[in-house]
């Protein structure tokens, strides 16, 4: 449902604004790209949480509602989910003006041999309990 | 004359997904695919291919050889799954064992199959309190067999929420609820595990080896204590053996899960969020719950035909100092006793249990473990008469 909302929001905005000069400005695509990361967020913390009342705490705590909430989470943990992150939308900005087919097609043959060997490796080595994978878990 | 597929790719109608290479206008586009296929970017996939499978195996067997020059060897992990498997065995009249590591690691499903002619099924499940699988045993209408139950009273008493009775309810929430998918997938599991040194998600893997980092946490921080390493051997029946790592004498392994036990066994302070004196109270309404929900329970099962038998397991050093003075016997067992009307054997009473060393304090090595089984085998004998 929150999925079909952003669409639809998406599309309205699109007829309104997509003509005006500062659409395609670096500044609007910027904040455009931060706020869809920020809808996504929302909407994966319904994937995250077993039922509503937990998905509202959380919801309320990512607005400030938990001020004074203890510091439950480790050094390790924050710098990791930071570097994440930040891979994830530095390569996303990275790619924003081409396909991923392009991209590849530009990386020479090691490079792509490289990456799929790491990537492939990665699927062993980061092993976890069975059925991580949260489409497994409906 | 067309293959086999390609002919049913005809019939059916679906697009080429593979291997097709990519017409001029594609390769030089750069913007979306310009019809419903997917264009394969020009390079030499086969070769790739070739390569990346070489190097992966190569990887992968590099890896699996360091893992055993460490003194892994291909265990199964247990999990909610594998102790699904274990619990779909459950017969009315089985006998069952229910609790946390130590009677995991302390019982022998050999003596107490010799000692009392039936197989137990291992429930125990390692930093679980034993209320859900309790009451879960209570709500089978069909069951009416014989439990015997480890108490630690740390555990024991977990509240809702905490990490012992999420880890516990994940359990019996997977039994009921396990999916075909999830089947299959834990008898792939159980297949690789047999045979592969290297699956050991707490220790081999890159979340393990993150946690190993030494990164300090914020001032104030209230992050979970940590856990111990890999240090058992678990079968299909989820019988699990002290690694022999830890059980040699003078185990640097052993030693620092000692030092793991004690913050892992101190209660964590009160949240900031709430006064001292509520949270003490609302810990104190918490057990005396407990005690109310277990004799309910208990009251259920023997209604039923059925029996059960509280044990304490050895435990000894820092650790049994710490649980004696956080959780007193006075205020744990004896009225767990008292107000189920339930034999319990606890083993510091009896010479014959006395004794064990217990290599990391909590649980006793496989060799001694047969030995305890043995010599428990006759109190439990006496005790479900």
């Amino acid at each position: 449902m929150l999925h079909g909302s952003y669409l639809v929001i998406e599309r309205v905005i699109r007829i309104f604004f997509e003509e005006k000069p500062w659409a395609s400005s670096p500044i609007t695509r910027v904040v455009a790209g931060f706020a869809t990361y920020g809808a996504v967020c929302i909407a994966w913390v319904f994937f995250r949480a077993s039922d509503f009342t937990i998905a509202s705490r959380m919801l309320s705590g990512m607005f400030g509602g938990h001020p004074t909430g203890d510091m439950i989470l480790t050094t390790r943990e924050l710098l990791q989910i930071a570097i994440v992150t930040a891979g994830v939308i530095g390569m996303h900005w990275a790619m924003r003006e081409e396909s991923f087919e392009t991209t590849v097609m530009r990386l020479p043959a090691w490079a792509i041999t490289a990456i799929g060997s790491v990537m492939a490796f990665a699927i062993i080595f980061t092993q976890g309990t069975s059925n991580a994978f949260i489409y497994f878990q409906f | 004359m067309p293959s086999f597929i390609s002919n049913f790719k005809q019939r059916l109608r679906l697009p080429r997904m593979f291997f097709r290479k990519p017409t001029r206008e594609e390769q030089i586009h750069g913007g979306p695919p310009l019809e419903f296929e997917r264009p394969i970017p020009p390079a030499p996939w086969r070769g790739i291919t070739v390569v990346v499978t070489i190097v992966v195996i190569a990887a992968t067997a590099l890896w699996e050889w360091h893992a055993r020059s460490l003194g892994y060897a291909p265990s199964l992990n247990d999990n909610d799954d594998l102790w699904t498997t274990a619990r779909r065995r459950v017969q009315p009249e089985s006998i069952v064992i229910i609790g946390d590591s130590r009677a995991w690691f302390d019982c022998d499903l050999d003596e107490f199959q010799k000692g009392l002619g039936k197989r137990p099924i291992q429930l125990a499940a390692p930093g679980s309190t034993v209320w859900p699988a309790l009451e879960d045993l209570a709500k089978d209408e069909t069951f009416h067999g014989t439990i015997i139950c480890s108490i630690v009273p740390m555990l024991f008493f977990a509240p809702p929420g905490s990490p012992p009775m999420e880890r516990a309810e994940k359990n019996v929430k997977r039994f009921h609820n396990q999916t075909p998918a999830q089947r299959v997938s834990e008898q792939l599991g159980i297949w690789l595990e047999e045979r592969v040194a290297f699956l050991k998600p707490d220790d081999l893997s890159l979340e393990g080896f993150l946690n190993q980092l030494s990164i300090a946490n914020r001032p104030g921080a209230r992050v979970p204590p940590t856990f111990p390493p890999y240090f058992e051997r678990v079968d299909r029946e989820r019988r699990a053996r002290m690694w022999e790592k830890c059980a040699e004498p003078g185990s640097e392994l052993a030693k620092r899960i000692q030092q793991i036990w004690l913050p892992l066994f101190t209660p964590p302070p009160p949240p900031s969020y709430i006064p001292k004196d509520v949270f003490m109270a609302k810990i104190g309404e918490g057990i005396q719950k407990r005690f109310a929900d277990v004799t309910a329970a208990v009251e259920k099962i023997r209604a039923r035909g059925g029996k059960i038998v509280f044990v304490r397991f050895p435990h000894t050093g820092g650790l049994k100092e710490l649980e004696n003075k956080i959780m007193p016997r006075e205020k744990s067992w004896d009225p767990l006793l008292q107000m189920t009307k339930t034999p319990g054997i606890y083993y510091s009473d009896f010479p014959e249990l006395s004794g064990f060393n217990c290599p990391e304090w909590s649980h006793l090595t496989a060799g001694d473990s047969v030995e305890f089984s043995k010599r428990l085998v006759p109190h439990l004998r006496e005790a479900l008469k």
